[in-house]
């Protein structure tokens, strides 16, 4: 059976590459980069069964690089990383086609199911 | 053209419109970093697990409770910068749609501080069926917290400040209770003329009480307004 391949798009390299190691460790086939206009060109190319997008990040806003992969790469699944207090921003970018979202900083084990529930639903 | 107090006033507005954007700005990094921080503490855990490490057994487990004591630490610190940066938002628009019991438990979580270095025990109990409310939320919060410190103040070392919620009608109610406690004539509620427009901006209505052996109280009734009365 193939490994669950995931794409991990965020700005903070240490945070970036650490959780990849750590969803290695767990048997997912991840990778990360580090900005969002790298991270479109590598969803697309690539076609990972899970995106974990960052909202934020210095070259473009998270939600247009959601819109961008839904539009040019639809079967991928897209788990939003959020810092924001409130759920508005996670429950908006579902809206525009994430599977879900995620606050910041990440509790592993809620994700792991996340990215489980993303990539049963891709089927 | 605006006169003197009309301008101090939009002064104060924008000064809290910057501080609040500045300070979520600040709880975004430290989520950042704090994302780190679990990461790496969560690496460390995991190689421990995964791949074990050749040493003493005893090193092994101080490692182990080395990591899990930075894991709860982070998660202590990650929810207080949750509602951190849910209170520094309260300030992006003046009048909003919230939830009340949300909006106290994130001021609760700072409150609770001051009541920890008093030695009072401080309770929020929330009516979960409250309806949303659209009012002013960041001077809400204002007032919530001048009434905590009036009942903080009044409050004895050992004793307890419990702050309740509950739906009457149209009106959401907050009632905060110090028991035990008595107060002279005259000192059974907050006053100024600041707390007075500003329950006049809310629509809001304050009802302090008091009785031999019931201790303090005071409530406040809180309208949920229509957009044209926050605009008038």
């Amino acid at each position: 059976m193939s490994k669950t391949k995931i794409l991990i798009i965020d700005d903070e390299v240490e945070f970036a590459s650490t959780l990849c190691q750590r969803l290695r460790l767990r048997g997912l086939d991840a990778s990360d980069v580090h900005s969002g206009s790298e991270g479109l060109v590598q969803a697309v190319a690539e076609q990972p069964e899970v995106v974990i997008l960052d909202l934020k990040m210095p070259d473009v806003n998270g939600l247009d690089i959601l819109t961008e992969i839904k539009t040019q790469a639809p079967r991928v699944e897209v788990i939003m990383l959020t810092g924001h207090g409130s759920s508005a921003s996670g429950i908006k970018a579902m809206e525009q086609g994430a599977f879900d979202y995620i606050i910041k900083p990440v509790d592993l084990g809620e994700l792991m199911k996340k990215i489980t529930q993303a990539a049963e639903q891709r089927g | 053209m605006t006169n003197e107090p009309e301008r101090e006033e939009t002064l104060r507005t924008m000064q809290l419109e910057s501080f609040g954007r500045i300070m979520a700005g600040f709880s975004h990094e430290m989520k950042n970093h704090l994302s780190i921080i679990r990461e790496s503490n969560g690496l460390i855990a995991d190689i421990l697990e995964f791949q074990g490490i050749h040493g003493e057994e005893v090193t092994v487990a101080r490692l182990t409770k080395a990591v899990n004591s930075v894991e709860r630490r982070v998660a202590i610190a990650a929810e207080m910068l949750h509602h951190l940066s849910g209170f520094a938002h309260r300030t992006d628009t003046v009048y909003a749609s919230f939830n009340l019991n949300e909006l106290l438990a994130e001021e609760c979580v700072f409150l609770e501080r001051f009541s920890r270095l008093k030695r009072v025990e401080f309770t929020l109990v929330p009516d979960q069926g409250l309806l949303p409310l659209y009012n002013n939320p960041a001077l809400l919060q204002h007032l919530v917290y001048r009434l905590y410190m009036f009942c903080l103040e009044h409050a004895q070392a050992g004793g307890r400040i419990e702050l309740k919620t509950s739906q009457q009608n149209k009106l959401a109610v907050l009632s905060f209770l110090v028991p035990g406690v008595s107060l002279a004539t005259g000192e059974g509620k907050p006053s100024s003329g600041a707390l007075s427009a500003a329950l006049d901006l809310l629509g809001a209505s304050l009802r302090p009480k008091q009785g031999a052996g019931a201790g303090v109280s005071l409530t406040l009734s809180l309208p949920s307004l229509t957009p044209k009365e926050a605009a008038g």
